[in-house]
């Protein structure tokens, strides 16, 4: 969102890959209604990776998951809008959903193992997401996968075409889940916390290659509660924790001076290599319960203004 | 503390509608096999010749009807003997079975295989060995075989169905063990001495508890239409007695004067296992802390 | 029956000296024949001093997890020596090693696996105590002694009354402490503990170490992927690779003057919470 700061309207500004603005979701379920995404707000430009980041119950899995009309039955969106490439997609069906996923937008996860069919060939799941999305067939087929692994940096393409998941290492079935992400250039690439799982020597490659792969016209969503990969990765970031955007920025911008004391709770709890020394200072129960309460006020607002 | 918890289970309990609906399916059955000889209008055995294939009272009542001969709400069939008696005898039959059964199926089977997965090597491998080899076996002909070698009688067709069914238990449970006992907390247990006797009874067994819950009245519905099936062929109880398989099969050489005399059982029993399934899976719902 | 407070253990608490541990590999098997073993963990030396932290980096495959259990001989090893205080472990008979483990504790990784999901919090705590009878007469169902526990690890006591699945997994990782705590060792092993915890958690998790280690005196083998945890916690350092020790020692040297090409490695893909676009392409010339 602060990509645009700066620009002073010097640079003409393309739209935003993906435009979240004033997001508010609910969950009704067994009479009850909890809200879990308060009037989100954020934008993936193109060209760029921004990184939505939070602990967990923080509600960016549940971004994600709108991003992609994925939610669950149960949430419903009250107010707000989403804007996928262009299009406004906030009260989509499934149908129409079904348009824009693997085409428009795609999602990288974090368990490869569960990404992938363990008993499907990977060069037969790659040709099901290239049939599907372009109507690819054949040796047509054959010649995308092997061009796609290649773009992965994948050792000897071919052989890895014919084995299944399990033969793979974790850092290789990430590559595969990354090139199917991105088989079909889509706009939207969302990944969701996708070096988690890694080693941190084979994490470094998996973050070095989505780098690479940032096309043109395509904007990645890096949803990680890693400070480190943020920094290291991504250019723009979005703080979030009980389903509020709490700050946003460019990356060097709040890293230098972090505005809202979650953030700042966030780098202190963060080990850091290079200060052996520093304690690490868990996020104080204080502070959270200031957010709980806030979060609570807020609803009590939205009450009100509804 | 304890006592708070146990009427939250109650409450549960009885807010549960597989639980309720389950529960008065089977609390019904039960009432009417315990107080058979009061609640039966008549006896099961006595028959009336004049009184034979009379529809049942309960649709419709012949216009010329004696009004001082006794009513039968159900019908009677073609000995004339009183349909709803006999149905009423019937659940004492079917009860009997379904649990006792059941239950000695779920010791026999659950015991085997909770020691099969939780030693493995050549306890596990003779006891798969012996599940594998039983279970080639055509079920409804071994217990056929069976009842023809003991003989007829309620124990023979208890004892064909814990012999036929006991590996299904067995497989699962030992299945279950096994990826219990691949857990940490399995490995923490027997880190601190305690004896697989009782890991496999405080540790391992309130998680493979649910499962039992289910399999045990899936069983038990399993274990009703058995027995229908060998009353059916003859190979049950001695014929005088009413079980419902025997009624099904006496009242399918009528089917077309007197439908009633084989819908009425098919009903009673499809109700008893629905009732016994619902039952089960309410339990489990309520009583699995990880479900709830 | 009450244990006197932990006697000054004598020195060093852990001797490791060429450990050597295989595994059959099923995936060779052939029809007939018994699995051909295949090398999980090849010539292990450390010391384990009481009160120090030993921490052991290595990645997926360097047998890290499959030392925690040869440690604590849920895995024997096949060669080398394991000593407790002088003691050969190896050649211990089944009441040593029940009073070895009690001594040696070990918390797992996955805290969904490694607490009975059937069981309230308190009662997994206090299991260790009710299994080798050291309950106080006047609590037999050891609720006191849970609730003591789970204060000592920051947790209200109130959540002994839950199931693990109603805890978040920081919570879970410290009733797995607490649990290990329990029977009052002389060391505890680590492994893995911190992984799949958000930062807060994982914070208060070392701090939750770092004061069992000042406060009793607890010795640490904190088994992680996670260099710069290793790093503010442990003073000695141990890299595996493939089941082989690459590196050894003092952590602040090791870190400072890495002398193997795969410490380097692992060194220069650690990103660091601080903006650097050039990092990714950066490699230190080996």
């Amino acid at each position: 969102m602060s990509d645009m700061k700066g620009a002073h309207g010097a640079v003409p500004v393309a739209a935003p890959v993906l435009q979240i603005d004033n997001l508010h979701v609910e969950v009704r379920q067994a009479g009850r209604v909890t809200p879990i995404l308060r009037g989100v707000t954020l934008s993936v430009s193109a060209g760029r990776i921004h990184a939505l980041v939070g602990e967990s119950g923080g509600g960016k899995s549940m971004v994600a998951k709108a991003a992609t009309g994925l939610l669950p039955e149960s949430a419903v969106t009250t107010r707000g809008r989403i804007v996928l490439d262009s299009q406004d997609v906030t009260s989509w069906n499934e149908r129409r959903w079904r348009t824009l996923r693997g085409r428009t937008v795609s999602m990288v996860l974090q368990d490869p193992l569960t990404a992938l069919n363990p008993v499907r060939r990977i060069g037969a799941q790659m040709a099901d997401v290239l049939y599907l999305h372009q109507g690819l067939r054949g040796a047509a087929v054959d010649a995308e996968n092997l061009r796609l692994l290649e773009q992965v940096q994948m050792r000897d393409p071919a052989q890895v075409l014919r084995q299944y998941p399990h033969q793979l290492s974790g850092g290789m079935r990430q590559r595969v889940v990354i090139a199917m992400a991105w088989a079909c250039r889509p706009r939207l690439i969302i990944c969701d916390e996708p070096t988690t799982a890694l080693d941190v020597t084979v994490q470094k490659q998996v973050l070095r290659l989505i780098h690479k792969l940032v096309g043109e016209g395509q904007g990645v969503l890096m949803v990680t509660h890693d400070l480190g990969v943020v920094a290291k990765l991504c250019h723009s970031m979005s703080v979030i924790h009980g389903g509020r955007i709490l700050e946003s920025g460019s990356v060097q911008d709040v890293f230098a001076q972090p505005q809202h004391a979650y953030t700042r709770a966030l780098l202190a709890a963060t080990p850091r290599f290079d200060r052996p020394g520093h304690t690490l200072v868990p996020v104080d129960d204080g502070l959270i319960e200031q957010l709980d309460a806030e979060a609570r006020a807020y609803d009590r607002c939205q009450a009100v203004l509804a | 503390m304890a006592g708070r918890a146990e009427t939250r289970l109650w409450q549960r309990l009885l807010r549960n509608p597989r639980v309720v609906v389950g529960g008065l399916v089977c609390l019904f059955m039960v009432v009417l096999a315990l107080g058979a000889p009061w609640i039966a209008p008549a006896d099961p055995q006595a028959q009336d010749l004049i009184a034979s294939f009379e529809s049942p009272a309960l649709l419709s009542t012949p216009a010329d009807a004696d009004p001082d001969a006794p009513r039968h709400w159900l019908g009677t069939d073609n000995l004339g003997r009183d349909v709803a008696s006999r149905m009423i005898y019937g659940t004492r039959i079917a009860l009997l079975v379904a649990v006792v059964a059941a239950t000695l199926t779920a010791l026999v089977g659950s015991l085997l295989g909770a020691l099969a997965g939780f030693y493995g090597g050549k306890v596990d491998a003779v006891i798969s060995r012996l599940v594998d080899v039983w279970m080639s076996f055509p079920p409804v002909l071994l217990a056929i075989v069976l009842v023809s070698v003991i003989g007829t009688g309620l124990w023979s067709v208890i004892a064909a169905i814990v012999i036929v069914d006991w590996t299904r238990f067995c497989r699962v449970v030992r299945a279950e063990t096994q990826a219990q006992k691949a857990l940490d907390y399995v490995t923490s247990a027997r880190m601190l001495g305690l004896s697989p006797l009782r890991i496999l009874a405080s540790e391992i067994f309130p998680n493979v508890a649910p499962l039992l819950i289910t399999l045990v009245t899936l069983e038990m519905g399993v274990a009703i239409v058995v027995e229908a099936i060998l009353s059916f062929v003859g190979l049950s109880l001695a014929s005088g007695t009413s079980t419902w398989g025997g009624m099904i099969g006496e009242g399918r050489l009528y089917v077309n004067q007197a439908p009633w005399l084989m819908v009425l059982p098919m009903l009673a029993m499809m109700t008893a296992v629905l009732g016994l399934n619902a039952l089960g899976d309410g339990l489990r719902r309520e009583l699995d802390p990880v479900v709830r | 029956m009450t244990r006197p407070m932990n006697p000054i253990a004598p020195s060093p608490l852990l001797q490791v000296r060429g450990l050597g541990l295989s595994l059959p590999d099923i995936a060779r098997k052939r029809f007939f024949s018994a699995a051909p073993l295949k090398r999980i963990l090849r010539d292990v030396h450390f010391t384990l001093e009481s009160g120090a932290t030993l921490g052991v980096i290595g990645e997926s495959g360097s047998g890290k997890s499959t030392l925690a259990r040869a440690l604590t001989m849920l895995m024997p090893p096949q060669d080398g020596e394991l000593l407790f205080q002088g003691r050969n472990v190896r050649s211990f008979g089944a009441a040593d090693m029940v009073a070895y483990r009690t001594q040696v504790q070990l918390v797992f990784q996955d805290p969904m696996s490694a607490l009975n999901p059937r069981r309230r919090v308190r009662d997994i705590v206090s299991q260790p105590l009710r299994v080798l009878g050291q309950l106080a007469r006047d609590d037999r169902d050891g609720a006191h002694a849970a609730a003591q526990l789970l204060e000592r690890v920051g947790l209200a006591s109130q959540l002994g009354g839950r199931y693990p699945h109603e805890l978040s997994g920081g919570q879970r990782q410290r009733v797995g402490i607490a649990r290990a705590l329990a029977l009052r060792p002389l060391a505890l092993i680590a492994d893995e503990v911190t992984s799949g915890l958000d930062v807060s958690a994982q914070a208060r998790i070392v701090a939750l170490l770092e004061q069992m280690q000042r406060d009793n005196g607890l010795a640490l083998v904190f088994i992680s992927h996670d260099l710069s945890l290793v790093r503010s916690l442990c003073d000695q350092v141990l890299i595996l690779r493939e089941g082989v020790v690459v590196e050894h020692g003092d952590a602040a040297n090791i870190f400072a003057n890495p002398r193997h090409a795969y410490t380097r490695e692992l060194l220069d893909s650690i990103p660091l919470p601080e903006p650097d676009p050039g990092w990714l392409e950066r490699q230190t010339v080996a």
